[in-house]
């Protein structure tokens, strides 16, 4: 891509492309509901405000939650905007936020990724301490449980760069074109395929054995050095099995992205100064898909015997502010 | 970039977003066009929304839906309503994303 001004060419084609659906859009919502927009100038916020960020600080779920049990009582009864003569049902709302605390906004990606940052500061090896916070740090914005070590086993390190992999054959006879699924991006197909199988061999016997849950884990498995992680020497057999399509969690320190994977390979090769890898779908995700395709992350075991957490991109997670019985 | 929304969970913007991270390799453009199109599928979803939404509920919608837009109760309340708000929001999002999509494609097709 070549560099115009600061910004590059492509840049400013997609600009205009996106920036005229951009416009488009926000000219048929203010157009369309006139009403709704004096309502959002009314508290001094627009559709963009809101967007970026998210709840007022004294927030509370209250009046949703008398919107949605008595709609029709609360339509007929519209909240009055006078302080000094408040209705029924704006009272009831004040004596809730009365007992409520301020809802809670989950950390933008960048504030997330600066709050790692500045655990790990400018170390190059985390110690136990640093993991223990990093782990509660990124269990509690994406509701997981994350470690650096799980049942005793962890890897050499759960804090390195990661380098983008390719695909992995999942079967005997399997191609990079067959990763491909009309309708989905060709980036990760255009990847390619490794020559040779990963560290537990095919995912599957043959193209027909090959389930949905194995093709979604060799779409997002991880990489991490399995033969350098500590008792590999003396429980190697052990080890092998357990570190197996183990699922872990790798974040972006730069910007907070974060995928959910499972471990699919062994690697990579000490030489390459990578302690990671990702394939072309991970990589996507945590935005090292372009350039180098590679970048500092950490990488953590994911406490999940119940399987709820799912492969792929993740996100903050939202506090249930729910205050009525569904 | 964005804040979570009560339908956050139903566009799924990923296809959108790899295109882009494959036409782009600088981080802060990445983010540039990401942010006009996430606000590209807000304005049309709620647009959506409240065209499904009958007028007399619009201002206390609204009210609530600025003072915290990641309440699940607004979803519940509108699938009181509107009990096919959800499909009815996807929809939107995917026309709105195909759309996008075609005329990107259109782009590099150019190119």
């Amino acid at each position: 891509m070549k560099q115009v001004n600061n910004k590059t060419s492509a840049f400013y084609k997609l600009q205009q492309v996106v920036g005229d659906h951009h416009i488009k859009a926000k000219t048929k919502f203010t157009g369309s509901h006139q009403k709704a927009h004096k309502t959002l100038k009314k508290h001094s916020r627009t559709l963009d405000e809101i967007r970026t960020k998210g709840a007022l600080a004294a927030s509370t779920a209250a009046i949703a939650s008398i919107l949605a049990t008595s709609p029709v009582a609360i339509a007929e009864n519209p909240p009055v905007d006078n302080p000094e003569n408040p209705n029924k049902n704006q009272i009831k709302i004040e004596e809730q936020k009365k007992d409520l605390p301020p809802a809670e906004v989950p950390d933008k990606p960048e504030v997330f990724a600066q709050k790692i940052r500045s655990i790990i500061g400018n170390k190059s090896r985390l110690s136990p301490e640093d993991e223990k916070a990093l782990g509660q740090l990124i269990s509690e914005h994406f509701g997981v449980k994350a470690s650096a070590e799980l049942d005793g086993n962890r890897l050499n390190v759960s804090y390195g760069m990661i380098g983008g992999e390719q695909h992995l054959p999942r079967y005997p006879g399997d191609t990079a074109a067959a990763h491909y699924t009309e309708g989905e991006d060709i980036y990760p197909t255009l990847s390619g395929i490794t020559p040779g199988r990963g560290a537990w061999g095919y995912f599957a016997p043959s193209k027909g054995a090959l389930t949905e849950d194995l093709k979604t884990t060799e779409q997002y498995y991880l990489v991490g050095q399995t033969f350098l992680a500590p008792g590999w020497g003396s429980r190697t057999k052990e080890l092998y099995d357990w570190f197996k399509y183990r699922k872990m969690i790798v974040i972006n320190t730069n910007t907070g992205k974060a995928c959910v994977g499972e471990l699919g390979d062994s690697g990579p090769a000490t030489w390459t100064g990578k302690s990671f890898g990702g394939s072309p779908e991970v990589m996507i995700h945590v935005g090292y898909s372009t350039g180098s395709r590679k970048g500092p992350v950490v990488m953590f075991f994911l406490d999940d015997a119940e399987n709820q957490v799912s492969l792929g991109k993740i996100e903050a997670q939202v506090p249930n502010t729910n205050l009525f019985n569904k | 970039m964005r804040r979570k929304t009560f339908f956050s969970h139903l566009l799924d913007t990923d296809q959108l977003i790899m295109m882009v991270e494959r036409l782009l390799e600088i981080e802060e453009e990445k983010l540039e066009i990401l942010d006009m199109i996430d606000s590209t599928l807000h304005h049309r979803v709620i647009d959506k929304v409240l065209d499904e939404l009958d007028d007399r509920h619009h201002e206390l919608f609204m009210t609530e839906y600025s003072r915290d837009p990641g309440n699940e109760e607004l979803l519940y309340f509108l699938k009181k309503h509107i009990p096919d708000i959800e499909d009815k929001i996807q929809l939107e999002s995917k026309a709105t994303q195909s759309s996008l999509f075609e005329d990107i494609k259109k782009l590099e097709a150019n190119n």
